[in-house]
């Protein structure tokens, strides 16, 4: 997660919507200083403007509004008009308190924000928990249950249930593994702890490579237009969000369907698209997982855990300098990643 | 005396796997499924006993399942759930 500073930096964007709040408010007090108590009236209307502006900039451009406001108070409003100095004692004595509560306003919104951001935080790392207590859970109690029953009955049962307990034992502690892969994975990126190193790859032979980590390798249709599609990429890296998609169209296709892979080349782009047959309702759930742990809610869906690994996907792809998007057509999902910048053979 | 009939309705392969293996070594008769639609069918196939139902089904919610079998029958439900939501009325 990002720490979220309590004094971010101002951005050029900032300071160009303070100067345009703070020059509305100064115009509007002008444009009604005749029909307001002369000073009170005035400042009320800019300190209108510095709340304004903190609450759509930062803190910091709020200070300097404050001060910026008290000058434009006392230059524009105060007698003798246009000038520095102050004459009117109960308007120094408005200056003063404009600038006191300005200041104290800034200070109290500033505060607020940082809170917001403290509790936006805490409900990131709660959903974090929430989403590593769930998708740890269901394998480890699979690893638990199929050990305790295998250790409980082994007397009473036949080869084939023993082998079964332990496959299963096997199979759902491969699935934890890769978990806990992709979620230091996630972490890294997260944390911007990987530097790419790439190499010229060949994207037929690791769709291939990645095809036959499969049980279900049958289920996968490779396609390709050409032998070999080259691209810059670090294998392991790429490997692994190709897992993630390959791994998510087959979990959520109907069984025994075909996962479509196919790379398609351009003078100027290669393409590979996943394609597979779900419902919409999965297909809904996909696309808002490209976030890590977004997918979790009160739900326990076998979809639980799915934002995980296409988040990682998504990241690793990023990182290459590639684009991933989804879309929808006849029942089927389709993935698309497309690398812009190789070389082919 | 005839075996106690147990019916699972869980989309996770593994937990099934052995749930079945241990509840059929203590000698119930035992069924499964994966779907709620496939659940459904069961509960009306056999003189089921006890349910064990997950709540996050591929095809409908597990409380679907629940309150259409509650429409006839009083049978036991255990439901196995990681969610983390108010007990249902329905559930026993």
């Amino acid at each position: 997660m990002n720490k979220i500073p309590s004094f971010p930096y101002a951005t050029s964007r900032d300071l160009v919507l303070a100067l345009i709040i703070i020059a509305a408010f100064i115009s509007a007090a002008i444009f009604l200083e005749k029909w307001l108590v002369p000073a009170a009236g005035t400042a009320l209307i800019l300190l209108g403007g510095v709340i304004v502006t903190t609450l759509l900039t930062k803190p910091i451009i709020g200070y300097a509004v404050a001060v910026m406001g008290a000058f434009a108070f006392n230059i524009l409003f105060t007698a003798p008009r246009y000038s520095l100095h102050m004459q009117e004692v109960d308007e120094i004595a408005t200056l003063v308190v404009f600038l006191i509560i300005a200041l104290g306003s800034v200070n109290l919104v500033s505060r607020i924000q940082q809170q917001n951001s403290a509790l936006a935080d805490a409900q990131l790392r709660a959903q974090l928990l929430l989403s590593l207590s769930h998708d740890i859970k269901t394998p480890l109690t699979s690893v638990l249950g199929n050990l305790t029953t295998f250790q409980s009955y082994q007397q009473r049962l036949t080869q084939h249930e023993r082998e079964e307990l332990i496959n299963g034992a096997i199979a759902e502690t491969e699935r934890l593994q890769h978990y806990i892969q992709n979620l230091l994975q996630a972490t890294r990126l997260e944390y911007g702890a990987i530097a790419l190193q790439t190499k010229p790859t060949d994207l037929v032979e690791l769709c291939r490579d990645v095809i036959v980590r499969f049980d279900q390798q049958e289920r996968f249709e490779l396609k390709y237009s050409v032998e070999s599609v080259m691209i810059d990429a670090q294998r392991p890296l790429l490997e692994q969000a190709l897992f993630n998609l390959f791994d998510n169209a087959l979990r959520y296709s109907p069984a025994g369907s075909i996962v479509q892979i196919e790379t398609l080349v351009t003078s100027s782009q290669q393409y590979l698209k996943i394609k597979n047959e779900n419902s919409e309702k999965d297909y809904q759930v996909i696309k808002q997982s490209f976030q890590p742990f977004a997918n979790q809610s009160s739900n326990d869906t076998k979809l639980a855990g799915t934002g995980l690994g296409l988040a990682v996907a998504a990241s690793i792809i990023k990182a290459h300098g590639a684009s991933l998007e989804v879309t929808r057509s006849h029942r089927s999902t389709e993935f698309t990643i497309r690398f812009e910048t190789t070389f082919i053979d | 005396m005839e075996s106690p009939i147990i019916l699972f309705v869980d989309d996770e392969v593994r937990i099934r796997s052995f749930v079945r293996i241990s509840m059929q070594a203590e000698g119930f008769e035992f069924y499964e499924a994966s779907s709620a639609e496939g659940g459904w069918e069961l509960f009306k196939a056999f003189p089921v006993q006890l349910i064990i139902l997950d709540l996050g089904l591929p095809d409908h919610d597990g409380i679907w399942l629940l309150n259409r079998i509650r429409e006839e029958s009083s049978v036991p439900i255990l439901v196995l759930s990681a969610r983390l939501a108010p007990r249902s009325p329905n559930c026993s």
